[in-house]
């Protein structure tokens, strides 16, 4: 018993973050998929005319003017020729700036409306993580070396993407502390209250577009929720437990892909249950986190390798 | 009397075990996360945070009672709106008074503020079709009675129909 704990303890104690040696490959395909993201969420939305009650950096600045039709007209295009950049990898800290700044703009004015929605935050925060953390680099690195280079180097990617994964992990943990803070620490135990949440996002849905016939008041699971409240914190407590932990998956390859996948798991159960879809939280886990190119590649070199040993052996 | 350099090393020392502790990014960003709050692109996504229970959401009708699907009056869905009532509902209640309390007369002023916004956003003529059907805004509360749902529907909009011109 004692060797278990021992093992256990050496275990935990190695347990540390560090930047994945991620192969320039793997970044390009990463950053190309990331700006496939950003893109699409730009020109999907279209920002409103006014801030009603002003957020974040609609706080600062009037920001309306994002949202004259000649601007916006154009805006999709300055992103889309910052992102081809970044893409190809051409000074992060420049390329990512236009794409960045409209990016924030154009969220601060979607939530200066006075509802505030958290479908977007993470991909501006891994934007902004990925322009912060490329540009002190770049300007740490000129400080030190007198040198500037074009074309990103590989060092300065992984460190990027390593920011972006802290900033992403980061989000699921401080969504956990928040359900702490709120509920003093007790929030597993008040999970059956979440009856009436899911209550409301299945009835405002459906009254969203009413294309079906209603047949009950409410989702049979919440009356069930409320009747027998074992079955909540068995249901949504792991989901805590998941965010609470989430930075583990920074500490290495496999943990970040479990934690990928049980990320996205976790969006979809959400998806089902309460009838809430975060299709960007998930494509952010695929790209960062999953990243299947590297798992495709790790395989197929394994099976080669094994191959080889099979013959060479008598 | 410590000496002020014996003071500096150790200081330096716990600066250096603090900056090497494990997963100290993901901490730090997720306290910062958390001082910032609701200000984009922070959050600190407080997405069912404080359990309560009760809830609320709300839908349109005609003056016949006959539901209508919010997004193809308002091209938006009741989640948004719901939530941009609930802050002009908080927000006329603090005016009024300086210790919160969410009254009636608020959430009425905030129900039609509200209907006008959205209203307002539509083309001239979907607008005078909406107008046409004599809309009705019904809130709707949650709650958990004796280990029961329980909803209560509360009409906080209704306009008599306008004939178009």
């Amino acid at each position: 018993m004692k060797a278990v704990f021992q093992n256990l303890w050496s275990f935990l104690n190695r347990l540390c973050d560090r930047p994945t040696e991620f192969a320039p490959w793997e970044m390009l395909i990463m950053r190309a998929t990331f700006a496939w993201l950003v893109l699409w969420s730009i020109t999907k939305q279209t920002p409103p005319s006014s801030q009603t009650i002003p957020n974040g950096l609609a706080l600062l600045a009037d920001l309306t003017w994002l949202a004259r039709p000649e601007i916006w007209a154009m805006a999709p295009w300055v992103a889309a020729v910052g992102l081809a950049a970044f893409v190809i990898g051409v000074a992060s800290p420049v390329s990512l700036l236009a794409p960045a700044s409209i990016y924030i703009a154009m969220g601060s004015l979607l939530k200066s409306q006075g509802a505030i929605k958290h479908y977007n935050q993470l991909i501006a925060m891994a934007l902004l993580a990925f322009w912060l953390a490329s540009t002190v680099w770049t300007v740490m690195r000129f400080l030190k070396e007198r040198k500037l280079s074009v074309i990103d180097p590989t060092a300065m990617q992984r460190t990027a993407v390593y920011w972006v994964m802290v900033s992403i992990a980061a989000g699921y943990v401080t969504s956990a502390f928040s359900k702490l803070i709120a509920t003093e620490g007790m929030w597993i135990f008040m999970t059956p209250n979440l009856a009436v949440q899911l209550v409301k996002s299945h009835l405002t849905v459906f009254h969203d577009t009413i294309t079906t016939v209603q047949t009950v008041d409410y989702p049979p699971l919440a009356g069930y929720l409320v009747e027998h409240t074992w079955i909540a914190p068995i249901l949504f407590g792991p989901g805590l437990i998941l965010e609470l932990f989430f930075f583990l998956a920074l500490a290495g390859r496999a943990w970040t892909a479990i934690f990928g996948l049980v990320g996205i798991a976790m969006h979809m159960i959400i998806a089902v249950v309460m009838n809430l879809v975060f299709p960007e939280h998930e494509a952010l886990m695929l790209i960062f986190f999953v990243n299947i190119p590297y798992w495709l590649v790790a395989g197929c070199v394994a099976l080669q390798t094994r191959r080889k040993q099979d013959f060479s052996t008598p | 009397m410590i000496a002020p350099d014996k003071i500096r090393t150790v200081a330096m020392e716990c600066g250096r075990k603090l900056l090497r502790l494990p997963f100290l990014a993901v901490f730090a960003v997720a306290i910062f996360l958390q001082i910032m709050g609701e200000q984009f692109p922070f959050s600190n996504f407080p997405m069912y945070a404080g359990l309560v229970p009760r809830s609320e959401f709300i839908y349109f009708t005609d003056y016949t009672g006959k539901k209508v699907g919010t997004w193809w009056w308002f091209g938006e869905g009741g989640a948004v709106m719901m939530k941009t009532m609930r802050t002009v509902w908080r927000k006329e209640s603090e005016a009024k008074d300086r210790r919160f309390r969410e009254d009636e007369e608020s959430q009425i002023k905030a129900a039609n503020f509200l209907f006008d916004k959205f209203l307002a956003k539509q083309p001239a003529a979907k607008q005078a079709q909406i107008l046409a059907t004599g809309p009705r805004m019904i809130y709707v509360e949650i709650m958990v009675e004796n280990g029961r749902i329980v909803l209560k529907e509360k009409t906080v909009v209704a306009r008599d129909p306008v004939r178009p011109k």
